[in-house]
């Protein structure tokens, strides 16, 4: 599902990502962890195009992301995205949040897009949000949300970068929930978080990035009882 | 008061003409800023430079200047009167100087409304798969344009009292007409301060208007 090979990133002078390899396979659940400014951030934003890759290759949902001709906003319906800070869209109810990309990007019907989203807001628990702002919900809520914005464009992955990072201790299992849900319909996921509860329970495989480097990487269980690199002992140390 | 009632179709005349040429202006202001806003924030380099020229020259030279050089400079070395007609050319050239002028002040407004708008909504509006012009059109411009509506409403204001800079150049709008009653009447006090009032009436409620606006856009919508 997707393929990254040999991925750099630099900002200015600044090199962010240092030759990442990745290989997520359909229906996996892969865990990103790593100290901040690792890159975990910028490497989940180069799969969605969000950062231009400086060179390497990332092939993802069957279409190669890094090839000029490759149509970036067809490869983006395919590939659902989380922000740590929600990003909903302000001037719109919840409702609309969620069928606008469909109806405008898609050209999904109006009354088919709105049957969706009531889906799937009953999926995350928010049915009867339909016309509030974001600003009227909690910051779980609005997660749940985003969550939902991103699956009415039905894609085939959804990428999430600390999800519950901007989230007071009490919303945060909702999210967590959804998300699991989510992984147990089978949906490909690439979820960076500090949480490690959702990692052992419900990542299939564990990455740790440190330096933009990929340092380690295993079954989640593997990796948290026997680490095999000083640089995972120490963070994993440093966390748990 | 007499003098005022005895010259009131005149001066009404003129006030009609000078209502008119705020409406093109305000219309076609937003029009012209809106352009040389998306311009200034292009990736294309050339219409950064094209927006940017256009803004500093509007900007920084006087409004009845720009007018005097367009519509009565121009004709002196081009066949523009040829091109548009006699009647036509300063008509078309008065209100479109005019507009040009405060799209520029306005393409400032915009510009800042946009940027002013966090850049996670772009972000989201690419994640979910829209083109830059759809993320623009209902994601960035409507949350841009709330924050928009004050300095706009100025820049309208002061679009309908720039109208009065049209009488030099041959407009018989308000102040023109304003003008020529006095030259018969000689009332200066009464016409000036009934002609000052006719403006205030028309300036106070427009923005008395726009902040109506802005509170049941507010309440409506964050
Ligand atoms: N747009 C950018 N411009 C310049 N530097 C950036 C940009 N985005 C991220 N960085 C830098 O790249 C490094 C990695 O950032 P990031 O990918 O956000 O790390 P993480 O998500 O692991 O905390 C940091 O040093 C950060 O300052
Ligand atoms: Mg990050």
């Amino acid at each position: 599902m997707i393929n990254v090979k040999n991925l750099h990133k630099t900002f200015g002078a600044l090199e962010v990502l240092k030759g990442v390899d990745a290989h997520v396979e359909k229906n996996e659940v892969v865990v990103v962890i790593g100290p901040s400014g690792s890159g975990k951030s910028t490497f989940l934003r180069c799969l969605n195009g969000l950062e231009t890759a400086t060179s390497g290759e990332i092939e993802i949902a069957g279409m190669t992301l890094t090839d000029p001709q490759t149509n970036i906003n067809k490869l983006r319906q395919h590939v659902g995205m989380v922000f740590q800070q929600f990003n909903l869209f302000h001037h719109l109810t919840i409702l609309e949040n969620i069928t606008i990309a469909p109806r405008k990007v898609m050209k999904v019907k109006p009354e088919e897009a709105i049957e969706t989203a009531r889906e799937l807001l009953a999926r995350v628990g928010l049915s009867g949000k339909e016309n509030n702002y974001p600003e009227q919900l909690s910051g779980g809520q609005q997660q749940r949300v985003a969550i939902a914005r991103a699956l009415a464009m039905k894609p085939d992955v959804m990428l999430f970068d600390e999800p519950t990072s901007a989230l007071d201790p009490e919303m945060v299992s909702g999210v967590l929930e959804a998300m699991k849900a989510l992984a147990l319909d089978g949906m490909t996921m690439v979820v960076v978080t500090h949480e490690m509860g959702f990692a052992r329970e419900v990542g299939h495989r564990l990455i740790f990035m440190d330096g933009g480097q990929i340092v380690e990487q295993g079954k989640p269980a593997a990796i948290f009882n026997d680490p095999q690199q000083k640089r995972t002992q120490d963070f994993l140390s440093m966390i748990l | 008061m007499e003098t005022i009632w005895q010259n009131l179709p005149t001066l009404l005349v003129g006030l009609q003409l000078t209502v008119q040429y705020a409406i093109v202006a305000i219309i076609l202001m937003v029009l012209f800023g809106l352009i040389a806003a998306l311009m200034r924030l292009s990736k294309i380099a050339v219409f950064r430079w094209i927006a940017a020229a256009y803004v500093e020259i509007f900007r920084s030279t006087p409004l009845l200047v720009q007018l005097f050089f367009i519509v009565l400079g121009l004709p002196a070395i081009l066949p523009v009167n040829a091109w548009f007609g006699q009647l036509w050319y300063p008509i078309l050239a008065a209100a479109l100087t005019l507009s040009l002028n405060e799209g520029a002040y306005v393409t400032e407004i915009i510009r800042a409304g946009i940027l002013g708008v966090d850049r996670g909504q772009k972000e989201a509006a690419s994640s979910v798969a829209m083109t830059n012009f759809q993320s623009m059109r209902y994601i960035i411009l409507p949350q841009a344009f709330k924050r928009m509506i004050p300095p706009l409403v100025n820049q309208a204001a002061q679009t309908i009292k720039d109208t009065s800079l049209l009488a030099p150049v041959g407009v018989a709008e308000l102040v023109y007409k304003g003008q020529i009653v006095i030259a018969s009447t000689f009332a200066s006090f009464t016409i000036w301060g009934f002609i000052a009032a006719l403006y205030f009436v028309i300036i106070f409620s427009v923005s008395k208007f726009a902040s109506y606006l802005e509170r049941r856009l507010q309440l409506d919508k964050r």
